[in-house]
């Protein structure tokens, strides 16, 4: 599983905003921005619904992107919030097949979406312990909620880019995550993330 | 390490370097089509062929010259102007649209750098062209994403010809135009703000608004608070226009700008933080083929 190097185009310095107005004449330019982005999108996508389903939501967020570059705000110079916004709606059809892996991990310890990159599937027992409890806190959260509470956590959004992404103020992004953070505290607090932290996710 | 540390690590093992190799196929796939795989050129003769009556249609959608006068005189309140603006749209006559007819734009680019950009899309939805930057003409399948100017025309011929009708149905859309202030508008502000920009993506298509649209868009903007009216306004181009502004104040204002004659659109501009990011549209008409300008 490596990534081979783009055949489609060298990773531009042009900001986002100009890769898809220089698109409009010339839609190949687009590739400029599946290369630059397509990586860390997709290792987001896999990290929420598995490798299996990535494939698809990653090729019709981009797909989708270009079919819709047209009515880009070009006044962003940066993508990020469009494309991941695109691919939250996507990844918002799976949201059974998300819920049931969160479960999965919850229930046996063992994490199906992980699985496929690691030779040991079984970690410390405290460290499965927390991300069980991760796992089923992030099964029970409203989609919304999580949503931005990942696009925060695994996209590395601020929450202006998070409020921008999924379309709403940035005090409800503010307000959602603080509703989710609330939710996991309490689902690890019967457990001591403390005394786990230096055995976690070396599983 | 607190939560969002631990939730940080959840599923950390997951690669970087992920192959994408499957993605960018399709979206290659995707692009190719885009790009004329197989497209029909015009033969080059017709490329010059002046446009007959082409451009009569020009103003067609409401513009409606006024006799040489200066189109408004102060005091200039939005509502007052925008009712005078939507008295010369209403009045305005608008051919028949055939599907076999094209909506020809001339856009200047948010990136200096970049070639003023030509379009073509014939109304049927099912071509498009594009002048390339060596001023050849390129036509191909059109895109079917929803700047698509024959899912345009349809959702104009839709809008409610009463002001706030077409306001509320306008805020339930999903927005399209340029930011203002996103994220970060004044709390209250962003539904008027999404309104405005709207209206706005819509004025574009100046030659293929109903005259009774464009004028419930025009009393719609009149509609929406913190609108007001400046004059001179620079519209790139060396032009001057009629600016209806969507002020809020240290947040950011919107520009929507007319021509302060006739009242053709000539394009917006976003002013934030002392920056001005503008999209002047330098021509847009009706044509009977691709490559023909007014």
């Amino acid at each position: 599983m490596r990534q081979q190097r783009s055949p489609l185009a060298e990773p531009g310095t042009a900001g986002d905003a100009e890769v898809i107005a220089r698109s409009r004449h010339d839609p190949e330019a687009f590739a400029a921005l599946f290369t630059r982005h397509a990586p860390a999108l997709k290792r987001y996508v896999v990290r929420r619904l598995g490798v299996e389903a990535a494939e698809d939501v990653v090729a019709e967020t981009f797909t989708a992107a270009f079919r819709q570059r047209g009515t880009y705000d070009l006044t962003r110079a940066d993508a990020r919030p469009w494309l991941y916004g695109i691919a939250t709606n996507l990844i918002g059809r799976h949201r059974r097949s998300e819920i049931s892996l969160y479960r999965a991990l919850s229930r046996t310890g063992a994490d199906p979406v992980v699985e496929p990159f690691t030779d040991r599937v079984e970690g410390r027992v405290a460290a499965a312990e927390v991300r069980g409890r991760l796992a089923a806190a992030l099964a029970g959260l409203p989609a919304g909620h999580r949503d931005a509470l990942l696009l925060v956590a695994w996209g590395e959004f601020s929450y202006e880019d998070a409020a921008r992404s999924l379309g709403v103020a940035v005090g409800t992004v503010r307000s959602r995550v603080f509703r989710a953070r609330k939710k996991l505290r309490r689902a690890l607090g019967e457990v001591d993330p403390t005394a786990t932290s230096e055995e976690y996710g070396r599983g | 390490m607190d939560e969002m540390e631990l939730l940080t690590r959840l599923r950390d093992e997951v690669p970087r370097d992920l192959d994408v190799r499957a993605e960018e196929a399709r979206l290659r796939s995707a692009m190719t089509a885009a790009a004329g795989g197989g497209a029909r050129r015009l033969p080059r003769w017709r490329l010059g062929v002046a446009l007959v009556g082409a451009f009569g249609l020009a103003a067609a959608g409401f513009a409606v010259l006024r006799d040489g006068e200066p189109a408004v005189k102060p005091p200039l309140t939005a509502a007052a102007v925008l009712e005078d603006v939507a008295l010369v749209a209403e009045k305005s006559d608008m051919p028949d649209i055939r599907p076999d007819q094209w909506i020809y734009m001339k856009e200047g680019q948010p990136v200096p750098e970049l070639p003023v950009y030509e379009s073509w899309t014939r109304m049927d939805g099912k071509l498009a062209a594009i002048r390339k930057p060596g001023g050849e003409l390129k036509i191909s399948e059109a895109e079917k994403g929803p700047a698509n100017p024959g899912k345009t025309q349809a959702e104009l011929e839709r809008l409610p010809d009463d002001p706030d009708r077409l306001l509320a149905h306008i805020r339930t859309l999903a927005p399209r135009a340029g930011s203002i202030c996103q994220p970060n508008c004044p709390p209250g502000t962003e539904d008027d703000v999404n309104a405005f920009g709207t209206i706005q993506w819509y004025l574009k298509f100046g030659p293929i608004i109903p005259p009774e649209k464009a004028a419930a868009m025009f009393r719609a903007l009149g509609r929406i608070p913190n609108v007001r009216i400046e004059e001179n306004v620079d519209a790139g181009f060396g032009r001057k226009g009629l600016g209806v502004v969507l002020d809020l104040g240290k947040a950011g204002k919107g520009y929507t700008i007319l021509d302060p004659v006739d009242y053709d659109y000539l394009g917006w501009k976003a002013v934030r933080d002392g920056t001005e990011f503008a999209m002047p549209v330098l021509a847009t008409a009706l044509v009977d083929e691709a490559g023909q300008v007014p």
